[in-house]
């Protein structure tokens, strides 16, 4: 299970850096945010309710406020390039809105984000963005498209030839365990939740960015297939070598797939090491705590087995 | 009666496809201002929740006003013959139009836009290829209501001189004949029906993603 990347030396720059990023959102009443992007993808937030662009997330958190309150606050934090990056929080933690300002669907109010070494505020947001895979828990795929259209989307966008598209299409399918022939034709209507999110992943990878944001692209899936998925994803990871970004509220899934983990709660960084580590060396009550629920829920999982023994003599 | 009917559909043949025609080129017409008005200030009102009573609010009091009072009142305005008849019925049809593309585009899930912005897609290829394409279903059933109402209300515009299928009604209604009215009557609902159904197998034919069952 131990696939971590011993390359520090190797890259020194971190692939995604955070120094001091903070965001405050500002609605205290019910409505959610929303967020509207330029073509320059700065985000404006509006006081209008309706057809939000909103994070579910923030407006639950606006609601708890009196006046404003920081979604991520003052977080420095270090990725290294072929790094896969666990965030694990509760709902509005702030780990989402993180994900989201690393490619600039949210903007901070401070701090800076680098990629690469360089600030991503003086990248072009539409460019920045076609170098990130970005997966989302509903998968997103586009309804109107087939399988083929959706994951080719941006290499046509960018004009790549229809043989180059069509190539493409067929590997990442085959990367995604999917047989490639028997889905490429079919519209996302026709697929299974586990097989749409394969789908998504392959959208996501199909310009063979360096960076994967992941947000909690396995929530919606059951028990047997997001197991599954987090093989595939691991094994993804180690062969296309990238840096992975994945958020999720799950602590077994953190801290099976990350090789480091990242701990938030109230927009802050608990703590940032790996899976041994952190439950060696919890850093923080609630880092504690956590892990303690986890382990009582291994705890009635054995006890239950047990159980179950007893009552077959 | 059914004799009379069928006597009069032989000898007035070529008079009955020319009303057919007329009636289809004025309610297309009124479609097509329609489309051209509701689909636009749709797309502004979905946009900027504000302005979406400024924008339908108009629509919706000229809609209460029956048909026929409004062709009389475009009398002094529009004069007589087909286009007041097609102002009429463009005012009848861009309700539908308008409220339909409205929720079209609000009912576009905020995720898929985000996932779309999220991959790298500027403002307006979101627009073309994401926002327009989720809201269109929408939009034509809004196109196909409004398909139906105005060619059934299209039968009114004869009464102002414009012609159609309302020639062989009103003129029923004048002399009292029970075969004109009811002839009237189904050319113009068969018209209707026909109408409705092919604009639905357009739809299937631009939209094939929506008739699917998952199929493993």
């Amino acid at each position: 299970m131990n696939h971590s990347f011993e390359n520090e030396g190797l890259c020194a720059v971190p692939a995604i850096e955070y120094r001091n990023v903070y965001k405050r959102f500002d609605r205290t009443d019910g409505k959610s945010l929303r967020v509207r992007r330029g073509r320059k993808g700065e985000d404006k937030i509006k006081k209008q309710g309706e057809n939000s662009f909103a994070n579910a997330e923030a407006s639950a958190g606006a609601l708890k406020e009196e006046s404003g309150f920081f979604a991520v606050n003052k977080l420095s934090a270090e990725i290294r390039d072929g790094e896969l990056i666990t965030i694990l929080g509760s709902s509005g933690c702030g780990k989402t809105t993180l994900l989201k300002m690393t490619n600039r669907l949210y903007e901070p109010d401070g701090g800076s984000i680098l990629l690469f070494g360089e600030d991503i505020q003086k990248q072009d947001p539409v460019q920045l963005r076609r170098k990130m895979g970005y997966v989302i828990q509903q998968a997103g795929l586009f309804p109107h498209m087939t399988v083929e259209d959706n994951i080719s989307v941006i290499p046509r966008l960018l004009r790549w030839e229809p043989a180059r598209c069509r190539d493409r299409v067929t590997e990442l399918l085959a990367l995604v365990g999917l047989e490639p022939e028997q889905y490429r034709n079919r519209y996302p209507s026709q697929l299974s939740g586990g097989q749409q999110q394969r789908i998504g992943l392959a959208r996501a990878l199909a310009t063979k960015p360096r960076v994967m944001l992941l947000d909690e692209p396995f929530g919606a899936v059951d028990a047997i297939t997001r197991l599954n998925l987090q093989n595939e994803l691991l094994r993804i990871h180690r062969e296309t070598g990238g840096t992975f970004l994945f958020v999720t509220h799950d602590i077994h899934e953190a801290f099976r797939l990350g090789n480091r983990v990242m701990i938030m709660n109230g927009g802050k960084l608990l703590q940032m090491d790996t899976p041994e580590t952190i439950v060696r060396k919890p850093a923080d009550p609630f880092v504690e705590t956590l892990i303690r629920s986890a382990m009582d829920q291994e705890r009635f999982w054995n006890s239950s087995i047990t159980f179950a023994r007893e009552s077959d003599k | 009666m059914w004799a009379k009917m069928l006597e009069y559909i032989l000898t007035h043949r070529a008079a009955l496809l020319a009303q057919i025609g007329t009636h289809l080129w004025i309610s297309l017409a009124a479609l097509a201002a329609a489309v051209l008005i509701g689909v636009p200030c749709g797309y502004l009102a979905a946009n900027s929740p504000g302005t979406e009573k400024w924008i339908s609010a108009p629509f919706h009091v000229l809609r209460v006003i029956p048909s026929l009072a409004i062709l009389v009142l475009l009398i002094p305005v529009a004069g007589t013959g087909a286009l007041p008849a097609v102002i009429a019925l463009t005012i009848l049809a861009v309700p539908p139009v308008l409220l339909n593309t409205i929720v079209g585009f609000r009912d576009v899930p905020p995720f898929m836009t985000e996932s779309a912005a999220g991959m790298g897609m500027t403002d307006k290829e979101i627009l073309w290829k994401v926002r327009i394409p989720l809201a269109m279903p929408m939009i034509f059933a809004g196109i196909r209501t409004a398909l139906v109402e105005v060619i059934a209300s299209a039968a009114l515009a004869a009464r102002i001189g414009a012609g159609g299928l309302g020639e062989v009604i009103f003129t029923g209604l004048g002399l009292n004949r029970m075969d004109l009215l009811l002839l009237g009557g189904v050319l113009v609902a068969a018209l209707s029906l026909l109408c409705g159904g092919l604009f639905d197998a357009l739809a299937r034919s631009l939209m094939p993603y929506r008739n699917l069952a998952r199929q493993q």
